[in-house]
């Protein structure tokens, strides 16, 4: 019978001497955490819920390279359940600069939103936080 | 706000909601009901995570509203099976790893349920035709339609079984 006929999976053998019969050397395991995400029990960054937690709304560039020469967030501030707009003037005075996951060449400081210049249209150039409703 | 009350079926339970007008069915079954297991991806019906049976049709539930559901069944990916007692769909997709961060995997495996239910004997063509309404970023259809294909596999057998014990039986 193979293993992979019944659905458990055996303790681990790490504590044991090596001998003869290691049977699972070159065969495919089952993965330990399969059960959970096949039974929608996996839990994702969109599933976390937290004490106050609020929504954030994201403003793309609708062109790449376009210099921002300003963002006028009075009527978004003025809109009922907003908690905060941030842009990327905002984001430098209060944080120091984010992670990129994209290339910059050359290397330019980078904050969480926009600061200046989108490199590309799906850059976020300000964010609105929302209270959830 | 606008409410629409309404009453359906989700998982094989009765149940009766008030739900604002403009409320997704995605966020809806993932918030109100309780059941995160449907995952939402794209929001605008490209990627199928969010598939759900809707009447034992599937459709993506971020692309209907949870007013839309009234009189209806509701099934979710928390009906097929659990950790302990495995749907062979569920069972397929462990042993021939068809998923690997999982988030595409409820979806694929709603439309596995569908697939199956309409035609026990798919060809690998017709089970790859299934799957490319659904988007996987790990990239890994290959293992998804081994997958699809061995639980077609273990569902006739099952059923075969099933009739040939009956047979004696009468």
């Amino acid at each position: 019978m193979s293993h992979l006929d019944n659905h458990r999976i055996p303790a681990s053998r790490q504590r044991e001497v090596p001998r003869k019969g290691l049977n699972w050397i070159g065969k495919s395991m089952k993965r330990v955490e399969d059960p959970r995400l096949l039974t929608g029990k996996g839990r994702y960054v969109d599933d976390i819920i937290l004490p106050n937690m609020g929504h954030a709304a994201f403003l793309r560039s609708p062109h790449a390279h376009a210099k921002i020469k300003s963002i006028n967030t009075k009527k978004a501030e003025a809109l009922e359940g907003v908690i905060v707009v941030v842009t990327g003037a905002h984001a430098a005075m209060v944080m120091g600069p984010t992670a990129t996951f994209w290339c910059t060449m050359p290397w330019r400081w980078t904050a969480c939103v926009t600061l200046v210049k989108p490199l590309s249209v799906l850059l976020p150039r300000a964010a609105t936080l929302l209270k959830t409703p | 706000m606008n409410t629409v009350d309404i009453k359906f079926k989700v998982n094989g339970k009765a149940k009766k909601a008030s739900v604002s007008a403009r409320l997704l069915l995605s966020d809806f079954v993932r918030q109100d009901l309780s059941l995160p297991g449907t995952h939402v991806g794209c929001e605008h019906g490209v990627c199928g995570a969010c598939t759900i049976l809707v009447n034992d049709e599937p459709v993506r539930s971020c692309l209907m509203f949870a007013a839309q559901v009234d009189g209806c069944e509701i099934t979710t990916v928390e009906s097929l099976g659990k950790a302990s007692a495995l749907h062979p769909i569920q069972e397929a997709f462990w042993e021939e790893h068809g998923l690997q961060c999982g988030f595409c995997t409820p979806g694929m495996l709603m439309i596995a349920k569908d697939l199956l239910k309409r035609n026990p004997s798919p060809t690998e063509d017709e089970v790859r035709e299934v799957v490319s309404d659904n988007l996987c970023r790990c990239t890994g259809y290959q293992n998804i339609v081994n997958s699809i294909m061995k639980a077609a596999a273990k569902m006739r057998d099952a059923s075969a079984t099933q009739s040939g014990s009956k047979g004696k039986a009468s």
